[in-house]
């Protein structure tokens, strides 16, 4: 087996506000090995993005805060070094893909500029020829077409699918161990979503990067992903490889997610959602954070929270039905 | 750049051409200056002999040739009051206003970018209220009064500074000051506002992401796009920077434009009154041009505009 690029232990990040706090991740646990994706998928607000700034040490000041957990990246416990010490780390050993292509970029700067800032701030570069083939080989990487003329132009002179490539440049220009994938595809349509998809897939065979894919959307994890992370109101309810997940899914959330997704092989082509709300994450319930909306809750459901259970093959999950 | 350039500068000349033809009706239709110049002991001959001497008698399309003819060559008339060419009493002033002037507007902008940036990076801290104080207090308070206020304390009572004139450095510093402030609040709070918008970016998120140390995030990223709302709102500091020059000239008794168009405006005295209001707007004219270059040097998009 490949080694642990990244381990995450009991990460708990929650928000100050004037109103109360916010437990947006809240005990979360995974790891990402070399040349591995993993896919962390749930509904909107459940936590994937704060949990990828937790990693990137980057949540919303004043409020956002690490409140309890270990992350260690190659070795290096991320919580304990200095703010310099990890901006040394950022866009260097990890990287990072936000959803929006169309304002990613630098208005005002030339896709050129924007690639070699990184390059020059993490590389011991002596010259600006060595720079620039640095930010030539990284929009390669990226299949960018004529690299050399785009290296001029201004983000607005791009289509969507060029810019979240040019994006992909910049997390890929440092030759990061990991790269934290934020719904990179949401804002795209289908086949440039699929274009992306392939591509990443290419950039993980030619670099051995290990990817974290957050995303809503179980089809794509099918797609992209080797093991999955299902995470609901600011916790992972479970986790196991992408074809055990869709094999034997064990989690309620985690059929209805899978379920949720539209197929072609299905009689009724009605779009299954899940009923009711997540539970706000300022006044969390005492029991499973899924009891409210679950057709096949205990009644130990609203009073316990499910520990959780390794069901063998590394599938964990957090249920009380699950034996 | 060069199209975009040429393209505005083309409509600068217009705007202006537009200016001088708007200057000449609106004086014209403020009043007969020479009814002003009549005393108690006139008669109708003396009204007839002093429009004929200020050309008044002749058409208004003659009237407007001459005056066109007048602008080329750079004659823009005599003062009714002291016959002197109003072009020497212009020249007289200028110097004055544009040293209050271009001094407080750099000062302002200087002292504007600072807060307004740093109240913006320390959002709702005591600094950031501290600074909303302070441009509270620039806007509700009138510039006259300030002057006043600031005369009695630092050239009444404590005797640092000047209360008037114009001979020295010393004599600008409070009429500067007190010009600063008064326009300094509208940019601030442009800067800061922008500044905010620009900060709760993707961009920014991603500068961050790369590892860009804050300052430069800060300094770099952000700022030069945080200039481009405020470069549009440009045209309504410079109307409050004239207005106030006009103001303080006149609390400071400073000679200047200011107090040249008070007193021509008192006395109906067109051709000085023409010859400021010209001044002036093509000095906002050439100024707004100058913040559209601005403009396409700043943002890009605007620069491929015209290509
Ligand atoms: N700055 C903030 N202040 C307070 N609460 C916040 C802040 N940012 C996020 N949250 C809370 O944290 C929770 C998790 O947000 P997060 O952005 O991680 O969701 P997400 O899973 O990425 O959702 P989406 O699919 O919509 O991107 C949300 O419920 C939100 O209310
Ligand atoms: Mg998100």
């Amino acid at each position: 087996m490949s080694k642990i690029v990244l381990e995450v232990e009991g990460l708990r990040t929650s928000f100050f506000t004037r109103k109360g706090i916010v437990k947006a991740v809240d005990g979360v646990s995974f790891f990402v090995r070399e040349k591995e994706t993993l896919g962390i998928v749930g509904e909107s607000g459940c936590g994937k993005t704060v949990t990828g700034m937790s990693i990137m040490r980057l949540l919303p000041e004043p409020g956002g805060k690490i409140v309890g957990g270990r992350i260690t990246l190659n070795g290096t416990s991320l919580l304990e070094l200095s703010k310099r010490e990890m901006r040394n780390i950022r866009g260097c050993m990890v990287s990072m893909i936000l959803q929006d292509p169309m304002t990613s970029l630098n208005p005002v700067y030339t896709i050129g500029d924007q690639i070699a800032e990184s390059v020059r701030m993490h590389q011991n570069l002596a010259d600006e020829k060595m720079i620039t083939n640095e930010v030539v080989s990284s929009l390669r990487l990226l299949q960018i077409p004529s690299p050399e003329t785009l290296l001029k132009n201004y983000p607005f002179q791009l289509s969507g699918g060029m810019r979240q490539r040019v994006v992909g440049a910049i997390a890929m220009c440092c030759k990061p161990s990991l790269l934290i994938a934020d719904e990179p595809t949401t804002a795209l349509d289908a086949t440039i979503q699929a274009q992306y998809i392939a591509l990443f897939k290419d950039i993980q065979a030619k670099t051995d990067v290990a990817i974290i894919f957050i995303t809503h959307d179980f089809g794509v994890i099918a797609d992209m992903c080797h093991r999955v992370a299902v995470m609901y109101a600011g916790k992972i309810v479970e986790s196991a490889s992408t074809s055990e997940i869709f094999k034997k899914p064990q989690h309620p959330y985690t059929r209805a997610l899978i379920n949720s997704v539209p197929r072609l092989d299905r009689k009724d082509d009605r779009l299954y959602s899940i009923e009711g709300q997540p539970p706000s994450l300022m006044h969390l319930p005492p029991g499973c954070r899924f009891c409210e909306r679950c057709s096949d809750s205990l009644e130990i459901c609203s009073k316990e929270e499910p520990p959780e259970k390794n069901i063998g093959n590394n599938h964990t999950v957090s249920c009380w039905r699950v034996q | 750049m060069i199209r975009f350039i040429l393209v505005r500068f083309l409509q600068t000349v217009l705007a202006l051409l537009g200016v001088i033809t708007l200057v000449f009706l609106l004086v014209r239709l403020s009043g007969d200056p020479a009814l002003m110049m009549m005393t108690s002991g006139s008669m109708e001959e003396d009204l007839v002999r002093i429009r004929q001497q200020l050309g008044l008698d002749k058409p208004q399309i003659v009237q407007y040739g001459i005056y066109l003819k007048g602008l080329v060559t750079g004659n823009l008339g005599e003062s009714f009051r002291n016959n002197r060419p109003v072009a020497e009493l212009i020249s007289e002033a200028l110097p004055n206003s544009l040293r209050l002037a271009v001094s407080s507007f750099i000062a302002s902008m200087i002292i504007a970018l600072l807060l307004g940036v740093l109240a913006a990076t320390k959002r709702d801290t005591i600094f950031d209220n501290g600074v909303k104080m302070l441009a509270v207090l620039g806007q509700a308070m009138p510039d006259f009064w300030v002057g006043i206020m600031v005369i009695l304390i630092f050239s009444v009572h404590w005797q640092i500074f000047p209360a008037s004139g114009t001979d020295s450095p010393k004599h600008y510093v409070l009429p500067v000051a007190v010009l600063t402030f008064y326009i300094l609040p509208g940019i601030m709070r442009i800067i800061r506002s922008s500044m905010l918008d620009v900060l709760d970016s993707e961009y920014i998120k991603l500068a961050r992401i790369k590892g860009v140390p804050e300052k430069l995030v800060i300094w770099k990223h952000a700022l030069r796009n945080a200039l481009i709302a405020p470069l549009t709102t440009a045209g309504l500091i410079l109307a409050g920077l004239i207005a106030g020059v006009v103001v303080i000239e006149y609390v400071f008794t400073m000679p200047g434009l200011g107090s040249l168009s008070l007193e021509g405006m008192a006395l109906r005295d067109f051709p000085v009154v023409q010859g400021v209001v010209l001044v002036l707007s093509s000095a906002v004219l050439v100024i707004n041009f100058l913040v559209e270059v601005l403009y396409a040097v700043i943002d890009p998009q605007i620069r491929y505009q015209y290509t």
